[in-house]
């Protein structure tokens, strides 16, 4: 899988919990959904669904993510430089991937810059902290959508 | 510092390390410096009235709840702690002035020394005023962020029993001990979530960072991040029985923020 070093990631997850400040980044905003964790199998890791900036626009991500524009949603932006720094607790890092999807959505627009990062797996031996450590550092991370073409202006 | 650095410029070179000079012992005054600083007051002026407007946009965003309230917190309070420091060091510079003018006239120094020690006192005094400004401007917002903060959190809570009620049956029981013991440690109402397996409730403020998640079987596990420090601390698989003596000194740390 070739990897994603220098990007802008775009995270829309899918909120069912609530919090009290909805511009705010969650930690169910990064743990593995059902659907998520089942696409891992063999050698391939947990990896949670973002886009790459460059190669998905936002209205393409929220398309292939079948989200109408008019639903309430939340969108976060993460650097990929900085998720590659994260530890997974077992010496290694948080890596990014480009992600192929699946029939048919593999054939919308944007879909070649569909990313995962990973490996959000919770390996044998290892405490469930490991994954809310990551989860953790990935809300310290994420900025709402826009941020950083703001800050870039 | 992300979000706040989208409002308000960095402090000029000088403002960063006086307060950095102000946390160690052998204070030496680089005159050269400072006197480079007073022949730019307009530097600082334009700084001051650059920050104030900054803020002044953050907090309209805050009070449209448009802003990360918990990150800017976070960071407004280090902009603060810096300004006051600066703020203290021009002071303590003002005040050493005024000390040599003292003196100097005492013990009848030429004039070249009572015109240094009167432009370093001035100058510095300047400088204080403006700097305090700017700090005022910060506490005067973190203020108001923490009050927004407040009121949000006690709107939130009518919602979450909402929240609660949309639970099932047999593990809303379990649920309510635990949110009933974490409000005996007088935590406010997390961000919550069921995960699939059981009900993860996080709750954030400063540096400290906690997840609690319970389970139908009636265990729970407990996480704790401090943001300032390398690594975590957890407890996994504990029976409900020990919430209370688990969690009350991560309540303590997220209370003190």
């Amino acid at each position: 899988m070739e990897e994603v070093i220098d990007a802008i990631l775009v995270r829309i997850p899918k909120r069912q919990g609530t919090a009290p400040f909805d511009v705010r980044p969650r930690v169910e905003d990064f743990l593995p959904s059902t659907k998520e964790r089942e696409g891992a199998c063999g050698d391939k890791p947990v990896l949670i669904s973002v886009f790459d900036d460059n190669k998905t626009t936002f209205h393409q991500c929220l398309t292939i993510r079948g989200i109408a524009v008019h639903e309430g949603f939340a969108a976060f932006q993460l650097e990929a430089k900085s998720i590659r720094n994260i530890p997974t607790g077992d010496g290694r890092k948080l890596f990014v991937v480009y992600d192929p999807l699946p029939e048919p959505a593999c054939r919308l627009e944007g879909a070649d810059g569909h990313c995962g990062i990973g490996d959000l797996a919770r390996h044998p031996g290892q405490p469930k902290a490991v994954v809310r450590d990551i989860c953790s550092r990935l809300v310290d991370l994420a900025q709402p959508y826009g941020f950083f073409k703001a800050a870039l202006k | 510092m992300y979000l706040l650095g989208q409002y308000v410029p960095e402090p000029p070179a000088l403002v960063r390390s006086l307060s950095e000079m102000a946390e160690t012992t052998a204070k030496e005054f680089d005159v050269d410096s400072l006197r480079a600083a007073f022949r730019s007051k307009q530097d600082y002026e334009r700084h001051a009235n650059a920050v104030i407007a900054g803020v002044g946009r953050l907090r309209e965003d805050a009070r449209h709840r448009s802003l990360d309230l918990e990150s800017a917190l976070r960071e407004i309070k280090t902009y603060e702690r810096e300004a006051r420091k600066a703020a203290d060091e021009w002071k303590r510079y003002a005040e050493a002035g005024d000390d040599f003018i003292q003196k100097a006239t005492r013990f009848r120094m030429p004039p070249e020394h009572v015109e240094f020690a009167q432009e370093f006192r001035d100058g510095s005094a300047s400088l204080r005023d403006i700097q305090t400004r700017v700090w005022r401007e910060y506490l005067e917002c973190r203020q108001e962020l923490e009050s927004l903060r407040k009121a949000r959190l006690a709107e939130y809570l009518n919602e979450w029993d909402s929240l609660l009620d949309s639970i099932s049956s047999d593990f809303r029981p379990i649920i309510d001990s635990a949110w009933r013991a974490a409000k005996g440690l007088r935590l406010w109402a997390p961000e919550a979530s069921l995960t699939g397996e059981g009900f993860l409730m996080v709750w954030d403020r400063g540096a400290h960072h906690v997840q609690v998640e319970v389970y139908p079987n009636g265990t729970f596990d407990w996480f704790y991040r401090d943001r300032s420090e390398e690594g975590y601390k957890f407890g996994e698989g504990l029976p409900l029985g020990e919430f209370r003596v688990s969690i009350a000194p991560l309540a303590k740390v997220l209370r003190r923020g």
